[in-house]
């Protein structure tokens, strides 16, 4: 029984760099089968219920420009399918028409996992909210692919380690891998007067050895200083907890997600 | 990059059938580190005699095995291990359980967040634990309980001869169909639909479990609070008083 990525589609300009990166979790993970979701939004999405109606004409034009969209989208998918299903990948395209939170917590929540790319500008609304949906609506782990990524990851992986359930979560989602890395590196925050971070238990009880590199920071360690250090470490994967804005501890470490999803410039596994 | 199943052991007379189901769930998996943690105040020296003549069962190759002891603070122990292990292994609660014990299931099952197999500890049950995993039925129920229970349960039974999904159907409300879950990972599973009663569902469940002969049952833990207190849901307290399978269950 193959296991299911769930890679969503959203911007034509970056849907060959999520499909690669879809591609190369599952030469990780072994027995899965890609299920490509390209979601078109309704004309009616966004708008209050009896607050106003959409004129027919102005429905029409938004429906013809989502049916454009997901053709451009299925045309990088078709080649890149049939390559894979030469090689004995099993491939699905599913397409729907909903609204892209909905569509995405439904396919979302019974995946192994779901691949998605970082927004290119943080502008991009719809692309947050989507992102939003599926770190805290799906009690799955999200990989999060930047645009223009290459499509090689998971042999340096950088674990942003907090001891708190979101990260543990997503580590034991990161060993789920087949593949074992060669180097894990574990970035671990200190503050003055707390004492110094030791290597999480939970590498070593699944059998990982990993090197410690403590982050000093009075404030929190801030996602830059995360993403340098990734970088200087030659990190090709970040796995890190993702944490939501609202309650007033979660806002402050939100904002290394929200970082994160703005910013990241390499493949990031996340979890809440 | 090792599956780490934890065992919690608390009352000595369940050790045995802890540590069998563990053994076999490791095999399901395809090769698993227990980890096996003494969690309770007084009995660990019996429960390290119950572990060692486990342990000493001849066998073609060791079992990879390691023992923690948590006399202090178990409830803590299990939460923290227990939560950084791929599946839990713990024994069904009995009326006769100490509230220390009580504490400790609870813990594993609502704190951990991780799958909890819940194991009958009553002796007779030894010989079946040593084979489950062969007929397994899933109780359904289309939410996310029941997903993240099933998801994981899927690691362990690919190689099952039959898989069984038991819904529930009320009346006037839609035929549930096979779901989406199982249908896209060509789980060949038999559907059976289970009519739901003022009484509720947790008797015929089980009575259907065992009309199918499954070895293991698969479901979502539901829990609510009441005055703040954690009450398990209906069916969940039903199958928790009297499973006499082992149930995998997921909060």
């Amino acid at each position: 029984m193959p296991g299911v990525i769930l890679a969503f589609l959203e911007r034509p300009d970056s849907a060959a760099s999520l499909l690669a990166g879809a591609e190369h979790l599952a030469g990780k993970l072994g027995n899965v089968q890609i299920a490509v979701l390209a979601v078109r939004v309704p004309p009616e999405a966004g708008i209050v219920p009896g607050e106003e109606v959409v004129p027919v004409r102005v429905a029409v034009r938004r429906r013809l420009q989502e049916q454009e969209r997901t053709a451009a989208l299925h045309a990088v998918f078709a080649p890149w399918a049939a390559r894979l299903e030469a090689g004995g990948r099993l491939v699905r395209w599913c397409e729907t028409e909903a609204s892209t939170e909905q569509a995405l917590v439904e396919w979302g929540s019974r995946a192994d996992v779901v691949v998605l790319s970082r927004p290119e500008e943080p502008s991009l609304l719809t692309s947050q909210a989507a992102l939003h949906a599926v770190l805290f609506g799906t009690d799955r782990p999200v990989l999060v692919i930047p645009p223009g990524s290459s499509a090689s990851f998971g042999r340096r992986v950088a674990l942003a380690w907090r001891d708190e359930r979101p990260a543990t979560r997503a580590v034991l989602s990161a060993l789920r891998s087949l593949v074992p890395p060669e180097k894990v590196f574990v970035l671990a925050g200190v503050r003055p007067g707390e004492p110094p971070p030791r290597l999480p238990d939970i590498l070593a009880e699944h059998g990982i050895a990993a090197e410690l590199h403590v982050l000093e920071d009075s404030h929190g360690v801030s996602g830059a200083e995360l993403l340098e250090k990734a970088h200087a470490l030659g990190a090709d994967l970040l796995v890190m907890g993702a944490y939501r804005h609202s309650p007033v501890r979660e806002f402050l470490l939100g904002g290394v997600t929200r970082h994160m999803l703005m910013h990241a410039d390499l493949p990031v596994l996340m979890r809440h | 990059m090792a599956e780490v199943i934890l065992v919690v052991l608390q009352r000595t007379a369940a050790a045995p059938a802890l540590l069998t189901a563990a053994e076999r769930l490791a095999e399901l998996a395809g090769g698993a580190h227990l980890s096996v943690l003494a969690a309770a105040a007084e009995s660990i020296p019996q429960l390290r005699a119950a572990f060692a003549r486990w342990q000493a069962r001849p066998r073609p190759e060791p079992l990879p095995v390691r023992w923690h002891e948590a006399p202090g603070e178990p409830e803590a122990a299990i939460v923290a291990r227990g939560s950084r292990a791929d599946l839990i292994v713990a024994a069904r609660p009995r009326d006769d359980d100490s509230p220390a014990v009580q504490v400790g299931f609870r813990a594993a099952l609502l704190q951990s967040d991780r799958p909890v197999l819940v194991v009958p500890p009553e002796d007779v049950f030894r010989d079946a634990l040593r084979t489950f995993g062969r007929r397994v039925a899933i109780a359904w129920r289309e939410d996310v309980h029941t997903t993240r229970v099933v998801l994981p349960a899927l690691r362990y039974v690919a190689a099952a001869e039959a898989v069984f999904v038991l819904a529930g159907m009320r009346p006037g409300r839609p035929i549930p169909a096979m779901p989406a879950l199982l249908a896209e990972r060509r789980v060949a599973a038999e559907m059976h639909l289970l009519p739901i009663g003022p009484g509720g569902l947790g008797e015929d469940l089980i009575d259907k479990v065992h009309e199918l002969h499954a070895d293991l049952l698969v479901m979502g833990a539901f829990a609510h609070t009441r005055l703040h207190d954690l009450v398990y849901g209906g069916v969940t307290r039903h199958v928790l008083a009297c499973a006499d399978l082992p149930v995998l269950m997921r909060f």
